[in-house]
C-alpha cells in the first residue's frame, strides 16, 4: 500500500484512526497499530510479511541476548555480530545478489545463472532500524526490549516502515509505552501530513511528467541541465512528501521522529548538503558505519570512501547509484581538504553556484540507471547534443509557473513567513487550515487521474 | 487556540470520514465512455491471487478506477494543469509515454526501421527501373549529341599512344566501342537525391550502336533513368553501364539515409514517433514513419493480389493525418513529410495494386472541416473526399454529399483529450461532430464477431450519446465483421480491410457496390483470402491512415497468412 493512494487516505487511514482514538489505553493503541501496520505491509507484500515478522523475531531474541545482564561480553558481542550480519545478509541477497553476480560474470571467467529475487518493499529501512537497535543496545545506549510485541511496533510502524524516515529505537523507546498525543501535536500531524501529500501528489508527479518530456529525444544543454535541476526538485519533493507524511502520521499518533529533510537546497558546501538531505540516512552511516572498530578514525579516506560508495549503493543495486554516491564523496573529500576557513571566504553567491551545478549533475547521475543514457546525458551537458532546440524551450514555457513555485517551496519562505508573524495567531491557524483543505481536495483530485503512484526511493 | 486547533481537527476528520463513507457506499461505474474501455472490477479472490499480491492491488485498482464522478475529477486535474505554465505560439507539446496508441496489437520493433530487409515475396517495383536491358535501350538517351560524344579523331579518355595500338587502328573494323568511361568508380547517394552520370565511350572511327545501358546489381537499392540514378534503399549496389558490344564498366552505389531529408529535419524521431501537438485547439499526432515499413506494406498488398489469383482488384488507400496540414510551421522540424510518403508509395506500388490518390483531394479542402481536432481521426467530411477519390479509380457510381442527411453531435471530446492528453483548452473548446446518412439507397446491415459467429441485424449508423462516443456511430465500434446489402445494382462487391480510420468511408460508398464487407486489421480473426474470395468480391481496398501503413506493425502480413 502507499500513502498516496486514495484507497489509502479515505478507507485504511481512517478506520486506523478511529480504531487508535477509540480508547486512550496505550497498550489497546500498540495492538491498534500493530495490527494495521501488518495489513498495511502484507498488502503489498502478502509473503516477505514473514520475511519481515522473522527479521523481527531474529533481532529481538538477538537484542534480549545482547541486552541482557547476565550475558558474558564475548556472548554479546557474537550476537550484535551475528544480528548485523544476519540483517546485512538479509538485504544484500534480496537487493544485492543479482547485482552481485552479473558484475561477477563480467570481471572473472564465469557465468553464473543471475538470480531474480524480488525486492521486498522497505527493506532497506527497516533492516538498518533492526541494525541501530541491536548496536545501540550493545553499546548501553537504550535498555532492550523485553517485549516481542513491543519490538514489531517499532519495527513494523507503518509510517516509517516503507519509506522512512531511519528511525532510531532511542528516539521513540519511551514513546512506545508512555505516550499521548496532544491537541496540538494532532493538529500539527495533520497540518504536516496534507503537506506531504500536497507536495508529492502536486508537484513531485508533475514534475515527474516534465522531467520525462525533457529527457525525451535530442539531448541539448538547456534539456539536460534543465532536466537534471528539474528531476532533482522532482526528487526532493517526493522525499521530503513522504517524509513529512511519516513525521505527521507519527505526530498524530504521538511519535515524535527526527527531522530527514532540512531545506537541502539552501547548502553552499556539499557537505553541508548531507546534512540537510536524508538526515536519517547520513547520520546512520555516521554513528554506526564509522565507529566501528575496523574502520578507525586513522584510515580517514578509505573511511570517507566507504561511507560514500555505501551510501550510492543503498539507493541501488546499480553503478550509477555508486558512482552517485562517489562522486558526492569526492567533493565532500575536496572540500575538507580546502578546509571550513578558507570555504567560508569565498563569497556566497559562488558557493551557491558551485552547489547547484554539483547538485545538478549529480541527480543527472541519479537518474540514468543505463551506463548509455547516462553517457549521452553527460555528453549533452556539455553540447554534444546542441544548445537547444524548440520542443526543450517549448516544456520549460508550458511549465514555467509550476517549476517556479518548486523552486519556491524548496527554499525556506513559509517557515521565513511564519516566524515572521505572532507564534500562536488565530488567524494564521485558520489560514492553514483552509490552505490544507484545498491542498487536500487538491491531492485527491489528482490522484484520480494518477493510474499508479509509487514513491521515488520506494525500491529500496 | 486549543478550541480553535480541536474544531478543525474534528471538522477535517468529519470530511475525510464522510468522503470515505461515500466512497464506499456510492454506486461505482463500470464504464468510462470518455475513455472507451470498461473499469477496473473487484478482483476475484484465490490463494494464488493473493500471494502473488494481485488481489490487494487489484483492489486498490478498483477502488481508484470507479470513483463516481472520475470525470469531473479527470477534468479538474486537466484545468489545474493550465496553471503550470504559458503556451508559447498556442502550442503545446505532450509526450505521452508509451507510444501514440495508433498502432495497436504489436510491439514496437526494437530494429532500424531503415536496415535493408526485403520481404520475401516482394519484387518491389522501382520508377523508371528498367525491367530489362532492351527496355533501358528505348528510354536511353544516348542518341541525343550532349553526353555520348565522340570528338572527331581523338579519344575521349585518357589514352596513351602506344604504337601498338595506333597500328591496331588502322585494322580495326568501321567503329568499335573500346570502353565505356564514367566519372565515378563509387558514388555516395542519399535516398531521394539523385545523380546523373556523365557516360562517354573511348571509340575508333564511328560505331553504329553507341547505346549504353544501365544495370544494377542489386536492382532495388536504386532507380535508373537513364543516366541519372536514384537512391531508393540504403544499401550498395554496382553499376554495369554497358556498352552495345559488351564492354562495360563498373561503379559501386552505397546508398545512406539522408539524415537532413529535405522534408526538414525530423531531427527528434522520439518526439516523431510519440509526440502530440496541440495549437491553438486542435491536438494532432506528430508523425514518424518509415519508408521500409511502407515497402513492407506495398509487398503485403502485392501478396494479397497474387493470393487471389489477380481476380480481385486491390486497391490501396493511405490516408494522411491532421498533422501533416495543421501542424505549425516552427514545429515542421518534429514531424515527416506525408505528402512525401505518401507519393513514395503511389511511385512503387506494383502495377497490380491501384493507388487511391486522397493526398490530393484532402489537401485541396483542408480549410474545411476534414479532421476533427479533439480526436486522432478525420472527419466523416474527410472521409467524404477519399470515397469519392476511391470511386473514380474503382470506377463506380458515386452519390454527392448533397443527397446525404446530416447529422450532429455536439460537445464531441474526442481521444486527443480523453485518452492522450486531458488538455484543459480541449475541454474548454469542444467540437461538432458532424456525419452523412444516405437517403436514396436502401441497405440493410449485418454484424458478426471476429471469429465468424454471433450473426444479427443492426443499424449501420448507431446512434452515440456519451461526450467521447461519436466517432464509434459507424458501426459501434472495430471488433466486427460487417456486411452491408445494398439495392446499388452496380453488380460490384468490396471489401474493405481497415483500421479505425475506415471506418468512416463505407457510407459513402452504399450506392456504389451491392455488398461492401468491412473487417479490421487488428480484430479479423478467421482465413482472410478464403474469406475475401467466398464474399465473391470484385475489390478489395485497404483503407489505413499513414501510421498504420508506415509503422512498425506488421498487421497486414499477419492477417494476409493468418489461419483459422
Amino acid at each position: 500500500m502507499l500513502f498516496a493512494d486514495l484507497f489509502f487516505l479515505f478507507l485504511f487511514l481512517p478506520l486506523c484512526l478511529t480504531a487508535y482514538f477509540s480508547s486512550k489505553n496505550v497498550k489497546w493503541r500498540n495492538l491498534v497499530l500493530i495490527v494495521f501496520s501488518l495489513v498495511f505491509y502484507a498488502w503489498g507484500e502478502p509473503f516477505y510479511v514473514l520475511l519481515l515478522i522473522l527479521s523481527v523475531a531474529i533481532n529481538y531474541l538477538l537484542g534480549r541476548v545482547i541486552g541482557s545482564p547476565s550475558a558474558s561480553q564475548t556472548k554479546k558481542k557474537a550476537a550484535v555480530l551475528g544480528a548485523v550480519i544476519t540483517d546485512l545478509a538479509l538485504l544484500g541477497v534480496f537487493k544485492y545478489s543479482g547485482f552481485l553476480v552479473e558484475n561477477l560474470n563480467l570481471i572473472l571467467p564465469v557465468d553464473l545463472p543471475v538470480p531474480a529475487i524480488r525486492l521486498p518493499i522497505g527493506i532497506s529501512f527497516y533492516t538498518f532500524q533492526a541494525i541501530s537497535y541491536v548496536i545501540d543496545v550493545y553499546w548501553e545506549r537504550t535498555e532492550m526490549q523485553k517485549s516481542f510485541w513491543k519490538f514489531l511496533l517499532y519495527i513494523s510502524m507503518f509510517p516509517q516502515l516503507i519509506a522512512g524516515p531511519i528511525v532510531r529505537y532511542t528516539d521513540i523507546a519511551a514513546e512506545i509505552d508512555d505516550r499521548n498525543p496532544t491537541v496540538d501535536d494532532i493538529y500539527a500531524g495533520m497540518i504536516r501530513v496534507i503537506c506531504g501529500l500536497a507536495k508529492k501528489v502536486i508537484i513531485a508527479n508533475s514534475l515527474s511528467t516534465v522531467v520525462e518530456s525533457l529527457f525525451a529525444g535530442q539531448m541539448t544543454v538547456l534539456s539536460a541541465w534543465t532536466g537534471a535541476a528539474v528531476f532533482a526538485l522532482q526528487v526532493y519533493f517526493d522525499f521530503s512528501g513522504y517524509s513529512d507524511f511519516a513525521i505527521g502520521l507519527g505526530r498524530i499518533f504521538g511519535f515524535h521522529f527526527n527531522e530527514n529533510f532540512n531545506y537541502p537546497f539552501v547548502s553552499t558546501t556539499i557537505g553541508e548538503f548531507w546534512q540537510r538531505w536524508h538526515i536519517s540516512l547520513g547520520s546512520f552511516f555516521r554513528d554506526y558505519l564509522l565507529m566501528i572498530p575496523i574502520f578507525g578514525k586513522r584510515r580517514g579516506y578509505l573511511n570517507l570512501f566507504i561511507v560514500w560508495f555505501c551510501t550510492g549503493l543503498w539507493h541501488g543495486a546499480s553503478w550509477n547509484f555508486i558512482l552517485w554516491g562517489v562522486y558526492f564523496g569526492l567533493f565532500i573529500l575536496a572540500e575538507s581538504l580546502i578546509g571550513k576557513k578558507k570555504l567560508k571566504r569565498v563569497p556566497r553567491p559562488l558557493m551557491h553556484i558551485y552547489t547547484k551545478l554539483v547538485l545538478i549533475v549529480g541527480f543527472g547521475i541519479f537518474y540514468f540507471e543505463d551506463i548509455g543514457a547516462l553517457g549521452t546525458f553527460f555528453g549533452g551537458l556539455v553540447g554534444v547534443g546542441g544548445l537547444y532546440n524548440k520542443l526543450t524551450m517549448n516544456v520549460i514555457v508550458n511549465n514555467c509557473f509550476l517549476i517556479a513555485a518548486a523552486i519556491l517551496l524548496s527554499l525556506p519562505v513559509l517557515s521565513y513567513l511564519r516566524r515572521k508573524l505572532p507564534a500562536e495567531s488565530r488567524t494564521l491557524v485558520i489560514c492553514e487550515s483552509v490552505c490544507c483543505v484545498v491542498l487536500l481536495f487538491l491531492s485527491a483530485t489528482m490522484l484520480v487521474n494518477a493510474t499508479n503512484n509509487p514513491f521515488l526511493y520506494f525500491r529500496w | 487556540m486549543k478550541t480553535l486547533k480541536t474544531v478543525i481537527i474534528a471538522a477535517v476528520s468529519c470530511l475525510v470520514l464522510a468522503v470515505g463513507v461515500l466512497l464506499c457506499v456510492l454506486p461505482r461505474p463500470t464504464y468510462s465512455d470518455t475513455e472507451k474501455r470498461p473499469l477496473a472490477s473487484f478482483p476475484t479472490f484465490s490463494v494464488e491471487s493473493y500471494l502473488s499480491g494481485d488481489f490487494t492491488s487489484g483492489i486498490n485498482a478498483y477502488y481508484n478506477d470507479t470513483i463516481p464522478g472520475r470525470d469531473f475529477f479527470k477534468d479538474l486535474t486537466g484545468r489545474i494543469s493550465k496553471l503550470f505554465g504559458l503556451r508559447p505560439d498556442d502550442v503545446k507539446i505532450y509526450i505521452p509515454n508509451g507510444g501514440n496508441g495508433l498502432l495497436e496489437g504489436d510491439e514496437e520493433t526494437t530494429e532500424d526501421p531503415y536496415a535493408v530487409t526485403m520481404p520475401e515475396d516482394a519484387e518491389p517495383a522501382l520508377p523508371n527501373a528498367p525491367k530489362d536491358t532492351e527496355e533501358a535501350t528505348d528510354t536511353e538517351p544516348v542518341d541525343t549529341e550532349a553526353p555520348v560524344t565522340e570528338e572527331p579523331g581523338t579519344d575521349t579518355a585518357p589514352v596513351t599512344n602506344d604504337p601498338a595500338e595506333t597500328e591496331d587502328i588502322e585494322t580495326e573494323p568501321v567503329g568499335t566501342i573500346l570502353a565505356v568511361v564514367i566519372d565515378k568508380t563509387h558514388l555516395d547517394l542519399y535516398t531521394d537525391r539523385e545523380y546523373t552520370f556523365d557516360v562517354r565511350l573511348r571509340q575508333q572511327g564511328t560505331p553504329e550502336d553507341r547505346t549504353v545501358t544501365i544495370t544494377a546489381d542489386p536492382p532495388y537499392i536504386v532507380s535508373i533513368d537513364g543516366f541519372t540514378v536514384r537512391g531508393i534503399q540504403q544499401g550498395e549496389t554496382t553499376l554495369t553501364f554497358s556498352a552495345a558490344n559488351g564492354v562495360t564498366t563498373t561503379c559501386t552505389v552505397s546508398v545512406t539515409i539522408d539524415p537532413n531529408r529535405d522534408t526538414g529535419a525530423v531531427v527528434d524521431d522520439y518526439l516523431a514517433q510519440y509526440g502530440v501537438i496541440i495549437s491553438g485547439t486542435r491536438a494532432m499526432s506528430l508523425y514518424g514513419g518509415s519508408y521500409n515499413s511502407a515497402r513492407t506494406y506495398m509487398a503485403s498488398l502485392e501478396s494479397y493480389y497474387q493470393d487471389l489469383g489477380g481476380e480481385v482488384n486491390v486497391y490501396s488507400m493511405v490516408i494522411p493525418t491532421a498533422s501533416e496540414f495543421y501542424c505549425p510551421d516552427s514545429y515542421a522540424s518534429y514531424n515527416a513529410s506525408q505528402q512525401k510518403m505518401c507519393n513514395y508509395i503511389r511511385d512503387n506500388l506494383s502495377g497490380n495494386v491501384r493507388h487511391v490518390e486522397v493526398y490530393t483531394p484532402l489537401s485541396e479542402h483542408c480549410d474545411e472541416d476534414i479532421y476533427l481536432r479533439t480526436d486522432h481521426h478525420w472527419a466523416p467530411l474527410g472521409a467524404y473526399y477519399a470515397a469519392k477519390a476511391f470511386a473514380e479509380t474503382a470506377g463506380v457510381p458515386f452519390a454527392d454529399l448533397s443527397t446525404f442527411d446530416a447529422h450532429v453531435i455536439e460537445g464531441f471530446l474526442g481521444t486527443m483529450y480523453s485518452v492522450y492528453t486531458q488538455d484543459p483548452i480541449l475541454l474548454e473548446n469542444p467540437e461538432d461532430f458532424v456525419y452523412y446518412t444516405p437517403t436514396n439507397v436502401s441497405y440493410t446491415t449485418t454484424y458478426q464477431k471476429p471469429d465468424g459467429t454471433g450473426l444479427y441485424t443492426s443499424a449501420f449508423f448507431i446512434p452515440m450519446s456519451s461526450r467521447g462516443g461519436a466517432y464509434c456511430t459507424f458501426m459501434g465500434g472495430d471488433d466486427k465483421i460487417t456486411h452491408v446489402s445494398t439495392q446499388a445494382g452496380t453488380g460490384r462487391k468490396l471489401v474493405i480491410i481497415k483500421e479505425s480510420f475506415g471506418n468512416a468511408l463505407p457510407g459513402y460508398l452504399f450506392g456504389s457496390f451491392d455488398d461492401i464487407y468491412i473487417i479490421d486489421l487488428r480484430y479479423f480473426e478467421l482465413n482472410t483470402i478464403e474469406f475475401i474470395k467466398e464474399t465473391g468480391a470484385t475489390d478489395l481496398l485497404f483503407a489505413t491512415c499513414t501510421f498504420t501503413a508506415t509503422g512498425p506493425a506488421s498487421l497486414f502480413e499477419r492477417m494476409r497468412v493468418q489461419a483459422p
